[in-house]
C-alpha cells in the first residue's frame, strides 16, 4: 500500500516565512498607521460631520410621513428632556451655599462657563469608552482638559488634540482610575472603570453604601461621577465590592462641555 | 473582482460607521473565511488608531486590536493547515 506524507520540513519552513510576514505586516502598519495618526481622524472628522447631519435632515424628511413614528420620536425627545433634568437635578453640588462659601474660601471660582463641543463618534462605534468630539487645538482645546455633560456630570478628560477634534478619554474606559468620594460617607474612594459607562470601586466591609447614593470628584467642585447601582458583599471578604454607572446614557450624548 | 478586495473595503466603512460589535465580529468571520487574511492586521491598527488611546506601553500594544488580530491569525495558521490536508484527502 502507497503512504503519502506530509514534508514536515517544507510545512514548517513555509509557516516560519509566513509567521515573518505577519509581523513585517504589522510593523509596516504601526509605522504608517501611528506616523498618521491624526491624518485618518482629520480625514473622517468632515465625514462623521456629514453623517450627523444627514442622519438629522433624514429624520426630519421621514416624520411628515409617518405620523405615527413622528409621536414615537416625540415621546423619545420627551423622554431624553425628562432624563436630562433628572440628571441636571442629581448632579447638583452637595450644599449650594455651603460649596460656594468653601470654594471662596478656598479663593476658587464655581466653573460654570467652558467650550460647547458637538460628539462627532460615541460608543458603541468606538470599541473602547471614547469620544471624538469636534473641537480642536484650532478652538483652543488642550490635552488633559475636563470634559463634562452640559447638566454638570463631569464624563472625563481630553487625551489627544488634532487640528479640529478631539479624543476623550472617559473615566469609565476599562482600567482607568478616579479619585472620588462616596458622598454618603465622605469616604475617598478610587473608582475604576470597567468599560460601557461602568465603574467598580472597593470599599471596606463596614462602609455603610446604599443603592442610589452618589460618587463625587475628590477635588473642590465636588461633581457627579457616578450612581451606585449593585453592591456584592462575600461572607468571607474584608471589603465588599459596589457596582456604579456614570449618570449619563454614553449611546446618547451629543454635546459636552469642554472646561480647562 | 475577488471577494476579498470587496470585504476589506466593505469592512473600512463598516468601521467608520458601524457599530463595534458589527465590525468585530465580521473581521473574525473574514479572518476565518479567507486564507492568510492579513488585511486583518491593517484593519485591527486602523481600529486603534480611529478609536484607541494612544499605545505608550507594551502591555498597552498586547491588548491593541492590530496586535489581536496578528494573534488570532497564528492561532489560525496551523489549524486551517489541519483542516485543507484532511479535506484534500
Amino acid at each position: 500500500m502507497k503512504m503519502n506524507y506530509l514534508p514536515r520540513n517544507r510545512s514548517r519552513s513555509n509557516r516560519h516565512k509566513l509567521v515573518l510576514f505577519l509581523l513585517g505586516v504589522l510593523a509596516f502598519g504601526v509605522l504608517v498607521f501611528y506616523l498618521m495618526n491624526g491624518v485618518f481622524i482629520s480625514a473622517a472628522a468632515p465625514l462623521w460631520r456629514m453623517e450627523n447631519g444627514l442622519s438629522g435632515v433624514w429624520a426630519g424628511a421621514t416624520e411628515i410621513w409617518r405620523s405615527r413614528q413622528s409621536l414615537v420620536s416625540e415621546n423619545v425627545s420627551l423622554k431624553e428632556r425628562l432624563s436630562s433634568l433628572e440628571l441636571e437635578l442629581a448632579a447638583r453640588p452637595p450644599a449650594p451655599e455651603e460649596n460656594g462659601a468653601w470654594l471662596a474660601l478656598l479663593n476658587r471660582e464655581a466653573q460654570s462657563d467652558g467650550l460647547v463641543a458637538g460628539v462627532l463618534v460615541r460608543p458603541p462605534r468606538t470599541p473602547y469608552d471614547i469620544l471624538i468630539i469636534d473641537a480642536g487645538e484650532d478652538d483652543g482645546v488642550a490635552a488633559g482638559a475636563t470634559v463634562a455633560l452640559p447638566e454638570g456630570p463631569v464624563l472625563g478628560v481630553v487625551s489627544e488634540v488634532y487640528g479640529g477634534t478631539s479624543k476623550v478619554k472617559l473615566f469609565s474606559s476599562a482600567g482607568e482610575e478616579t479619585s472620588a468620594v462616596l458622598e454618603r460617607s465622605g469616604l475617598p474612594v478610587i473608582l475604576e472603570g470597567s468599560g460601557g459607562g461602568n465603574f467598580r470601586v472597593a470599599v471596606p466591609r463596614e462602609t455603610w453604601v446604599e443603592k442610589g447614593d452618589r460618587i463625587l470628584s475628590a477635588d473642590v467642585f465636588a461633581r457627579l461621577l457616578a450612581v451606585v447601582e449593585e453592591i456584592n458583599v462575600e461572607p468571607t471578604d474584608s471589603f465588599k465590592e459596589v457596582l456604579s454607572r456614570g449618570p449619563a446614557n454614553l449611546f446618547n450624548i451629543r454635546f459636552v462641555v469642554i472646561r480647562p | 473582482m475577488s471577494y476579498r478586495p470587496i470585504t476589506t473595503i466593505l469592512l473600512v466603512v463598516s468601521i467608520f460607521f458601524l457599530p463595534y460589535w458589527f465590525y468585530i465580529s465580521a473581521l473574525v468571520v473574514a479572518m476565518a473565511a479567507f486564507p492568510l487574511y492579513w488585511e486583518s492586521i491593517l484593519l485591527g491598527l486602523l481600529i486603534d488608531v480611529l478609536y484607541g488611546e494612544r499605545i505608550d506601553s507594551f502591555s498597552a500594544f498586547l491588548f491593541s486590536a492590530g496586535f489581536l488580530a496578528l494573534a488570532g491569525l497564528l492561532i489560525l495558521l496551523p489549524l486551517r493547515a489541519r483542516l485543507r490536508s484532511h479535506a484534500s484527502h
